[in-house]
């Protein structure tokens, strides 16, 4: 099941989504074995922005039926830290690196871009375009035309693969990811996290600090689904799927409906090896074929 | 808490240094640099 993404030869098609595994802090709890059987084909890391962020007051997490609400935001050491401290780790990883970025407006992004196109360390760029462009005041990737302009801008700056990570919440994902490969994207990566809301069960007041946070999991796989469908009938670059996978059936399913690569996201945090049971679990799937597999997916307690 | 080891950031808590994840910061921290315990 080895596979060739973006020009990126791979092992296998299961990557981590941006923000769920975090390779510095699993090696120190993991140890070097963490790197002798790395569960991923490649690494995606977690969203870099150009100033160091402190993330959203807490409580951070909630969780929903089959699934996760987070409103993490977006905490990092920023450009200079990650490239001082950050790179030289995640350089030493025994798969590509993919550094995920993200900007509050297209200069931003484009000095995140700029930096990384000249370090050999880094395979590809995911552009994360969930967050407003506060010189527009519109979610970048909720509208073909800001992510159109977002793309055009980063474009020129780098030779390196460019992934448009896509929001669910847009009116239409596939028109954005047309408009991404028709400003130069080499490839879509989705979905990323639906807005959702938790409320405090005694006052009624909004649970997470963020008050809204990116609802994940189980929760979220059948949109995933739907959605990568309807981007691969639009779309001819490669697509990375994502939401809600947990077993080899899951990330099968999304390869079917269209994805090149399929990432595995909140499934790590309960089993930080999860990647590598569903490649695994995808490897067998493929020998033995998936008509004659067994119907009912492995199902974890989220399953 | 969601992952255990440090990844997901969601377990922080803010003290005089920032905000400390206490699955891997913690889980004990002095009491003098806790700024807010959030209410349960």
């Amino acid at each position: 099941v080895s596979t060739t993404f973006c020009g990126i030869e791979l092992e296998h098609p299961i990557v981590n989504a941006s923000g769920t595994f975090d390779a510095i802090a699993a090696h120190r709890a993991f140890g070097d074995a963490l790197l002798e059987r790395f569960p991923f084909a490649a690494f995606v890391s977690k969203t870099v922005t150009e100033a160091p962020r402190q993330g959203n007051p807490p409580p951070r997490l909630w969780e929903a039926p089959a699934g996760l609400i987070n409103s993490i935001g977006l905490p990092n050491k920023g450009l200079a830290g990650y490239l001082a401290n950050d790179l030289p780790l995640l350089a030493r990883l025994p798969v590509p690196l993919i550094v995920n970025v993200m900007g509050f407006t297209r200069d931003q992004v484009a000095t995140l871009v700029a930096a990384f196109a000249e370090r050999d360390e880094v395979a590809a760029l995911e552009l994360n375009v969930s967050c407003p462009n506060v010189e527009s005041g519109l979610v970048m990737g909720a509208d073909p035309d800001e992510t159109a302009a977002l793309v055009r801008r980063a474009r020129p700056l780098t030779t390196k693969p460019l992934i448009v990570k896509l929001t669910p919440n847009a009116a239409e994902p596939a028109a954005v990811a047309l408009a991404a490969q028709e400003a130069g994207a080499d490839a879509v990566s989705l979905i990323n996290t639906l807005k959702g809301m938790a409320l405090h069960p005694r006052t009624g007041e909004p649970w997470l600090g963020g008050r809204t946070g990116g609802v994940s999991g189980p929760a979220i796989r059948a949109v995933a689904l739907a959605q990568v469908a309807d981007v691969a009938a639009r779309v001819e670059i490669p697509i990375v799927g994502m939401g809600g996978v947990v077993s080899g059936r899951d990330a099968d399913a999304l390869l079917q409906a269209g994805a090149t690569l399929v990432a595995v996201g909140t499934e790590s945090f309960r089993d930080p090896l999860a990647g590598a049971r569903v490649a695994a679990e995808l490897r067998k799937l493929r020998a033995i074929g998936a008509a004659d597999a067994p119907v009912a997916a492995p199902a974890g307690p989220l399953g | 808490m969601a992952c255990g080891y440090g990844a997901c950031f969601g377990c922080v808590v803010p003290t005089r240094d920032g905000y400390l994840r206490l699955c891997v910061d913690g889980p004990v921290l002095e009491a003098a640099m806790v700024e807010a315990v959030p209410a349960a």
